[in-house]
């Protein structure tokens, strides 16, 4: 009984990792680029959604939005008048970038939010139903589904739209975009945006859940290589099946092997799978 | 061209043998800034071979480091061995730990290099926060005080990390212009062709990540000596591993004295910060990492071989390159 309620504590976690990597894998897949500052952005992120909450009282659910607007925002201004100049360089530079990008975010937000843990209370944090013997937070449930549901979204809206078809395209052949008038500026733009405001999204997730930190980025940021890379780049579907996977695997070895170990088995199943399957479980190509 | 040659060599001696007796002029915290700037030396340097020559482009060369300063830390406190014996036994593990991490890791490229490398030091600094008995775990570990007073033991530590670098100097010098070093670039430019040329591809990226491996653990043994207590998250960092790349492209990939000038000019910038700025160093080398990638993505060596590309046009062109 309890070796099965942990094991879907670590399902319902694995929803919002599947959130935060949904972000990172987008820009990685369709702009080759491996966003370090990933985890500051979700840190960002969380942060906006505490301070909606705290400051206007609104429920910590409806400020989720409102903080993705935000970093959708931040996420484009940062691509305009930084990535963009290096976009298509090689990974030596691109890292290196977003790197110093991650350096001077977590450094400001240090000094403007001091290092202290912060955490949102809501009146229903404890509140919880029970499916047979098994017990489900109403908060996680939810974050559970919006996990989804930002997954089914991003689906569709990489497949089903106009601009997600320009997105595809750019990723498929860059100058035969270029020939067919897809202004690539833009679309990279919009592409990063996007990847900002998930990242925002899962960093609300966690403020509702956790206590949240400026320094907390950095352990998302691993989390993102690992589930981009076990679910494969290429579809919207990878994310979300290497999240609900690396959820079940956290809460496997933090049970069976304790949780100081859980950091290694889960860098060297990265390390494992990029050796073994570098395209990952669902991995394609072409978006 | 001799001449020019023998005006060069001379040079370099020169330069030798001022660094040589220059701590004898100066004080304790200059020798110390000097001392770490010939440590990013050796670990720019090292990177710079299988980064810059051969375009493996690694971003966990820490854990190299890291393995280098807990053999020497280990060895010293736990057997009592002489401090040379821990930095031998330091340069052959990151050697041996090169060869078995790159022989796997290197059939990767560009991004998915990025990240394995990054992940294979990331667990090992996982696996050294968890061995508590033999590293002491998480709490850090403690190497025994060096004998003399601080400046005896300035110049020690000086005269080591400056012995180190003019060694690491001359293996990327005579690597680089050896049959393995033309191997490294052929891999570089295009690993197919080379390997239809004829060139063991695998063996020269493994040789020339084993190199790079060498005098990285050798510096982070003496690093721990050095400032006496060494802690998993410290000497694995991440942020060490991405000194190295930062340092190599500001002064410029590839070149064999584009380590040198990246180091000395970053690791004198951020102490510069340190001492003035403590809450906001990070992020004002955040600020400049940012602008090193903008602005000199080809590096200061660049402008110093050819003084004509230092001109507005060319920046601009530069900088435009990648863009979209």
């Amino acid at each position: 009984m309890v070796f099965i309620q942990i094991l879907l504590d670590g399902l319902l976690l694995g929803g919002v990792y599947a959130v935060i990597a949904l972000g990172f894998s987008l820009v990685w897949g369709i702009m080759n680029i491996i966003n370090i500052s990933h985890g500051a952005f979700v840190m960002l992120g969380a942060y906006a959604t505490y301070w909606i909450t705290t400051r206007s009282g609104i429920d910590p659910f409806v400020a989720l939005p409102i903080t993705m607007a935000v970093m959708f925002m931040a996420g484009a201004l940062v691509q305009r008048y930084i990535i963009n100049y290096v976009v298509r360089a090689p990974a030596s530079m691109t890292v290196t970038l977003t790197f110093g990008i991650q350096l001077l975010i977590v450094n400001l937000a240090l000094g403007a939010w001091t290092a202290n843990f912060r955490s949102i209370t809501v009146p229903y944090a404890g509140a919880r139903f029970f499916l047979g013997p098994f017990l489900f937070p109403y908060t996680r449930f939810f974050i559970f589904l919006i996990a989804f549901l930002l997954t089914a979204v991003m689906h569709l809206f990489i497949t089903r739209t106009k601009t997600g078809a320009a997105i595809r395209a750019t990723r498929m052949d860059l100058e035969s975009a270029k020939l067919n008038g897809v202004n690539i500026r833009r679309i990279y733009i919009i592409t990063f945006a996007v990847g900002a405001a998930l990242a925002g999204a899962a960093g609300g997730m966690i403020a509702i859940t956790y206590p949240i930190s400026p320094m907390m980025g950095f352990s998302y940021l691993a989390i993102s290589f690992i589930i981009s890379v076990l679910g494969g780049l290429g579809s919207m579907a990878g994310p979300l099946i290497g999240g609900l996977i690396f959820g079940l695997i956290e809460a496997l070895s933090s049970f069976l092997i304790g949780t100081g170990y859980k950091d290694i088995v889960a860098f060297t199943l990265l390390v494992v799978i990029l050796l073994i399957r570098p395209s990952g479980i669902l991995g394609r190509e072409y978006y | 061209m001799v001449k020019d040659f023998e005006k060069k060599n001379l040079l370099f001696l020169a330069l030798i043998c001022a660094l040589g007796v220059l701590p004898l002029g100066i004080g304790v915290s200059t020798i110390r800034i000097l001392t770490s700037v010939f440590m990013y030396i050796v670990l720019a340097q090292s990177w710079n071979i299988i980064g810059g020559y051969t375009g493996y482009v690694s971003f966990g060369n820490a854990l190299f480091f890291g393995l280098g300063a807990y053999t020497t830390g280990i060895l010293m406190l736990r057997l009592h061995t002489p401090f040379v014996l821990g930095l031998l036994a330091s340069s052959a593990v990151a050697f041996g730990a090169a060869f078995l991490i790159g022989i796997p890791v290197l059939r990767l490229k560009g991004h998915y290099l990025a990240v394995a490398t990054f992940g294979v030091a990331e667990a090992l600094r996982e696996v050294f926060n968890n061995l508590r008995k033999l590293s002491g775990g998480g709490e850090g570990l403690s190497f025994p005080l060096p004998a003399g007073d601080i400046r005896q033991v300035s110049y020690l530590f000086y005269y080591i990390m400056f012995i180190l670098a003019i060694l690491t100097m001359m293996m990327a010098y005579y690597v680089t212009r050896s049959s393995a070093g033309y191997a490294m670039v052929a891999i570089r430019e295009d690993e197919d062709a080379a390997n239809v040329m004829g060139i063991h591809t695998t063996k020269y990226k493994t040789l020339a990540f084993c190199l790079s491996a060498l005098f990285t653990g050798v510096a982070g043994g003496a690093y721990g000596y050095w400032v006496t207590f060494i802690e998993p998250n410290n000497v694995f960092s991440i942020n060490i591993s991405v000194m190295m790349v930062i340092m190599v492209l500001l002064g410029g990939i590839g070149t064999l004295w584009g380590p040198v000038i990246g180091a000395f000019l970053l690791e004198i910038l951020s102490d510069l910060l340190i001492s003035r700025i403590l809450e906001y160093h990070e992020a004002v080398l955040g600020f400049i990492i940012i602008l090193v990638v903008l602005a000199a993505p080809r590096g200061v060596m660049e402008i110093v071989k050819d003084r004509k590309k230092f001109s507005l046009s060319y920046f601009l062109e530069n900088i435009r390159k990648y863009q979209a």
